[in-house]
Parts: C-alpha cells; structure tokens; sequence
C-alpha cells in the first residue's frame, strides 16, 4: 500500500547573503518524491526593513527572501529550484474595489480605478495552495542549498526562517 | 453518500504557545473526506500558524505545518476549498490538532480564534 507522508525541513537565515547547505533525510521505504511546497516566517528585521505593502496604487516588484535548491543524492543535477517570496503584493491587482457608501460620503476617496489593493488580501484572494509537482525515484537523502537574497537587496541582516515541505510515497505494508 | 459538514474551535488567547484539543466526531460518521482551516483574524492565522493533525491517531500534517497550506480564499470556488483527504477512516472518531502560534513581524499577536472545518461521509 502506498501513503502519501510530508518531511519538513527548517531553514534559518539571520545574515545578509547567508548560505545555507542541508541535509534531509526520507524515510528507508520512499518510493518517490511527489511534491514540494514553502513557507515563511518572518522573525526580527532591522527598522529599516519595510515589509512589502498592498496600499501602493502601483503594481511593484514582490521582494525576494532567496532561493532553495534541491539535489537528489544519487543524482547530481539540481530537481527543483525555487524563489521565495516575501508575499505577493500585487494580488488585488485589476480587482474593482466596492466602497460602502457610507464611507463615501464621509472620506474624500478616489473612485475605484482597478488598481488599487489594499482591500484585496492573498489570504481571501490567493488561489488553493498546492504543492508542485515532482517525481524523483530512488532519492533517499536530499541535498539542499538556500541562498538569501533579502539581506542583499537591503543591505543588512534579516532574520526568517523558510519551511521547506518534501512531499513523499511510501510503501507502507497493510496489516 | 451523505456527508455532513462540522466545525470546532481553538482559542488563541497567548502568544508563542502551542494550543492542544481533542475533538470528537459523530459515532455515525465513518470516514474524513476533507478539512479546512479558518480563522476570524485571518492575517493572523496565515503568518503566524502551523498545525499537527491527527485523526484516529493516525498522523495527517506533522508539527510545523503551516496553516496557510490550509487556507483557502475567496477566489477559491465553494465546492473546491477542503483540502482532501480521499476517505481517511475516521475509526475512534478522534481529531486530534496541536496548534502553535509563531512569532512573525508581518503580523502583531491579538487574541484569536482558529475554526477547523472538518466534512465528514456518513454511514
């Protein structure tokens, strides 16, 4: 019988253009890999550091924390490769924006112009979060690389830890 | 085959800290088709929460899986939001959630509440 299992693997950063190497480890009767999937927890930033705002009524480049890649340890090209973003802040982007006219009467506010986001979030907006697909056979240790980039772009240190999320197939034998 | 729908709640009245509860199903529900995670500050639930889950002791997410994965938004059609699961026997009827509140600067800690949408096929 074959069962669906998630590895997760932590990847801490703290300094500006820090490389990270890892190792993780699958379970002895991993049949394949099936999937990948990332998150993101930002931790302390420098006062410096703005987080990437929805309010621009322009649509803006999303910041980049880093990049992850992923060697199979038999295999010695790079299987997945993969930017990580802060958010996507440009989600509400072509939304028309419906202003309760109550408020209207109260605020000066521009008439909806499409382009606005600040009450679009991609947590009603971002679409059903499903891992990428992936098919590796016969990997049982994957080597890993995670490259910061946000501390570049800023010049300074910020700390975040990125989720790495290896989805795998087991053979499970049935009782 | 009949589903029906349930919802449980979780209190997260403090920062940092890992919120444990068992909740228990119908004795007439036999399997778990899918699940959902939904909160009233969703910002909140999205930066800040991971989960274990466990249904009939049997582990589904393991700890730090983010609640984000579980979300699903607006633009998301009704009939296409609970993650699914096929049908993972309910046995006991036993879920099991271990949620934990992380720190994220991207979102300032207020009390909230996380609701687990659970759909469940009947007998």
């Amino acid at each position: 019988m074959m069962r669906e299992q998630v590895i997760i693997q932590t990847i801490s950063t703290s300094k500006r253009g820090q490389q990270t190497f890892f190792q993780t480890k699958l379970p002895k009767d991993t049949q394949r890999i099936i999937g990948i999937e990332t998150g993101l927890y930002v931790l302390n930033v420098p006062d410096n550091f703005i987080p990437a705002q929805e309010l621009s009524k322009l649509v803006r480049r999303n910041n980049l924390m880093g990049v992850v890649q992923l060697r199979a340890n038999t295999k010695p090209d790079v299987f997945c490769s993969k930017e990580i973003f802060e958010r996507d802040i440009n989600i509400g982007a072509d939304e028309v924006k419906i202003i309760p006219s109550l408020i209207r009467k109260d605020e000066k506010i521009d008439p909806p112009d499409g382009n606005r986001f600040d009450y679009f979030t991609h947590w009603t907006h971002g679409a059903k979060r499903e891992e990428d697909p992936l098919d590796v056979c016969g990997c049982t240790v994957v080597n890993g690389l995670y490259k910061d980039s946000i501390g570049e772009y800023f010049q300074t240190d910020v700390n975040y830890k990125v989720m790495l999320y290896i989805w795998i197939e087991r053979k499970v034998n049935q009782q | 085959m009949q589903t029906v729908k349930k919802r449980f709640d979780i209190a997260v009245t403090e920062a940092g800290k890992t919120f444990s509860k068992t909740f228990e199903l119908d004795k007439n529900i036999v399997s778990v088709k899918g699940i959902l995670f939904t909160s009233d500050k969703d910002d909140l639930l999205y930066y800040r929460g991971s989960q274990k889950v466990e249904i009939n002791k049997e582990e589904i997410f393991p700890e730090n899986y983010e609640s984000k994965l579980l979300l699903s938004g607006i633009n998301v059609s009704p009939n296409n939001r609970y993650y699914d699961l096929g049908n993972q026997p309910a046995g006991n009827g036993t879920i099991k959630v271990e949620y934990k509140d992380s720190n994220d600067s991207r979102a300032v800690f207020a009390p909230y509440r996380v609701s687990l949408y659970v759909e469940c096929v009947l007998q």
